[in-house]
């Protein structure tokens, strides 16, 4: 008895394992089909969900796992993903609430594989089932304007993804720019007007607010700058400020400013609000705070110039500052930047 | 006061089977391994130990539904037990919904048992959990009331063998009806009618899977779920009086 547990069955199992090893890695090396190949054998998505026996989620898992592993070899090696569209739609066939397939095979379609048309109905696939989602607009707009440099578009996708109210700060500011850069400031005020009514936070809520009128300046602005070109193209250099205008009949009353600041032009007849400037400087001054901070704690001491913090923390630049010809006011002996 | 005698034996007889054990025991590995997967996962290991959990839950219950419920019947004739209850007074629908209800009982404690296990597991790995995942096991447990009466029914009129492979069958197929009733256009007429029909008549086990739902943490509706369990409860109604019907006719 003690013989046979204690020596026949540990040999048999050690023989038994060693040869299921061998036998094995003889399999692998003499296989003939490599992984792309094994893939086109890949069942066709529709009839495949059907007859799943309801288990078509666990099966989505498992081919998310293959997709994956699919990914990583092509980035190591012919850089095709010839099989990643076909991948991600069966996954999403299979298991349509499967959000990260979408999110992840949008930008892995765009970046990896320059296929921008897949990437976004794949996209606009997940917006259907994800409505509320942030990331799968974000993706779009960012393939229309990184992949096709159709930044108005992009604008649109983005605004999209903004409007869910969970978008970080660096998309926003990100919309904020190219909708004003394309002056498409109604699609703006829609986003913000969506953003004050449905967003739970607070704090989303007074920034919309603020935001609404920042628009509404902006365009105003955007407007003064054409009467300043016609101006300059009639007297030969822009206006210095809003009466040179008023005085010349291009505008019959001064805007107000519902913030409490005022239009400046700078020597090129653009025309900014200060408000808005004042809103651009405080959100680049923060940044800029963190890295004074950070090289504080690093070297015991202040920097003696504001360019100190460059290379020397995570800064990689000062950033410039929004007001024509503004620069950045900077205390070595207390830190404090304004 | 019989129907829960006849019901309480089948519980206590159910839970002393070793195959029992065994399913479980699957089960809990499979809800403990599926972490595994989670590793590779890229940052979906939540959602795929929610997935295989539902799926363990649903599969395993399937397979105790089957084993047990195959045979429920057919043992006590081929055993000859049932001379000694049918000489009781009692009638034999009553017999049949005794066995039934007991069966049910301890498919109640095994899905609640393994639910549990998943619930604490998903905790443990610091996912969250919602309503719409406890609705997925409690949809799974009346996929699973529908199987047995299946079972129950194949049981008092056919082998154990044959029943099994007959309710794994309407298991399968139970989860692809939905596709007789996508029918392509070229497919018309007398076909399409019939095809159509069937869709309605066979038991669409598609109702009671909301484990993508659950999985992804996204809401149900609850008129959805009381479709569901009303359909599930009419449906498993049906079978048990042909159960009941068939078992009154055969001689024993």
């Amino acid at each position: 008895m003690i013989l046979r547990w204690l020596v026949i069955a540990p040999l048999v199992l050690g023989v038994g394992l060693g040869g299921i090893a061998f036998s094995q890695a003889r399999v692998d090396a003499a296989a003939y089909r490599d992984f792309d190949e094994e893939l086109v054998y890949l069942p066709n998505e529709q009839i495949l969900t059907h007859f799943t026996g309801g288990m078509s989620s666990v099966i989505a898992d498992l081919l998310w796992l293959r997709c994956i592993e699919y990914t990583s070899q092509e980035w190591q090696g012919d850089f095709k993903f010839t099989w990643l569209e076909q991948m991600c739609r069966t996954i999403t066939n299979l298991d349509p609430h499967f959000h990260d397939v979408y999110a992840w095979g949008g930008m892995a379609l765009a970046m990896l594989k320059q296929d921008n048309d897949a990437s976004i109905e794949l996209l606009k696939d997940g917006i259907r089932h994800h409505p509320n989602s942030w990331e799968l607009p974000f993706e779009i707009g960012r393939t229309y304007v990184l992949n096709r440099q159709d930044e108005p578009r992009g604008a649109i996708y983005l605004a999209l993804a903004v409007a869910t109210g969970d978008a970080p700060g660096y998309v926003v500011s990100w919309t904020e720019d190219l909708q004003g850069l394309h002056g498409l400031y109604d699609i703006e005020r829609s986003m913000w007007q969506d953003i004050l009514d449905n967003s739970g936070e607070e704090h989303m809520r007074e920034l919309a607010a603020r935001k609404l009128q920042e628009s509404n300046l902006r365009e105003v602005a955007d407007v003064l700058t054409d009467l300043a070109t016609q101006y300059a193209e009639r007297f030969g250099s822009p206006p210095t400020s809003l009466d040179d205008l008023e005085r010349a009949q291009y505008i019959q009353g001064q805007p107000t400013d519902p913030l409490g600041g005022f239009f400046i032009f700078d020597d090129e007849g653009v025309a900014y609000s200060t408000s808005v400037l004042d809103s651009v400087k405080e959100e680049r001054l923060v940044p800029m705070r963190v890295s004074v901070d950070e090289y504080k704690e690093k070297f015991g001491a202040w920097p003696e110039k504001l360019e100190d913090i460059v290379g020397r923390t995570h800064a990689t630049g000062v950033t410039v500052h929004p007001y024509p010809n503004g620069v950045w006011e900077y205390d070595p002996e207390t830190g404090e930047v304004s | 006061m019989i129907v829960l005698a006849v019901a309480h034996n089948t519980f206590r007889e159910a839970v002393r089977d070793k195959v029992l054990y065994v399913l479980l025991f699957f089960s809990a590995t499979a809800i403990l391994a599926s972490k595994a997967l989670g590793w590779i996962s890229i940052g979906q290991d939540i959602k795929i130990v929610k997935d295989i959990s539902l799926a363990a839950v649903a599969l395993f219950g399937v397979l105790i539904a089957i084993f047990i419920g195959t045979n429920l019947i057919y043992k006590e004739i081929d055993k000859r037990t049932i001379y000694t209850i049918i000489c009781q007074p009692m009638r034999r629908f009553e017999f049949i919904l005794g066995k039934y209800l007991g069966l049910a009982a301890l498919l109640a404690l095994v899905t609640a048992v393994m639910t549990a296990v998943a619930s604490g597991y998903v905790l443990v790995l610091g996912g969250t959990l919602d309503a719409t995942f406890f609705l997925a096991a409690l949809l799974i447990y009346w996929e699973l009331l529908l199987l047995t009466a299946l079972a129950v029914l194949l049981s008092s009129v056919t082998s154990p063998i044959l029943g099994a492979i007959i309710v794994f069958t309407a298991f399968m197929v139970g989860h692809a009806t939905s596709i007789l009733n996508e029918l392509p256009d070229h497919i018309s007429g007398v076909t399409r009618v019939m095809m159509n029909g069937a869709y309605y008549i066979l038991p669409n086990l598609s109702n009671f899977n909301i484990r993508a739902e659950a999985a992804n943490g996204i809401v149900v509706a609850p008129s959805y779920v009381a479709w569901a369990m009303a359909y599930g409860a009419i449906y498993t109604t049906v079978l048990l009086v042909l159960a009941s019907l068939a078992f009154e006719d055969k001689d024993v």
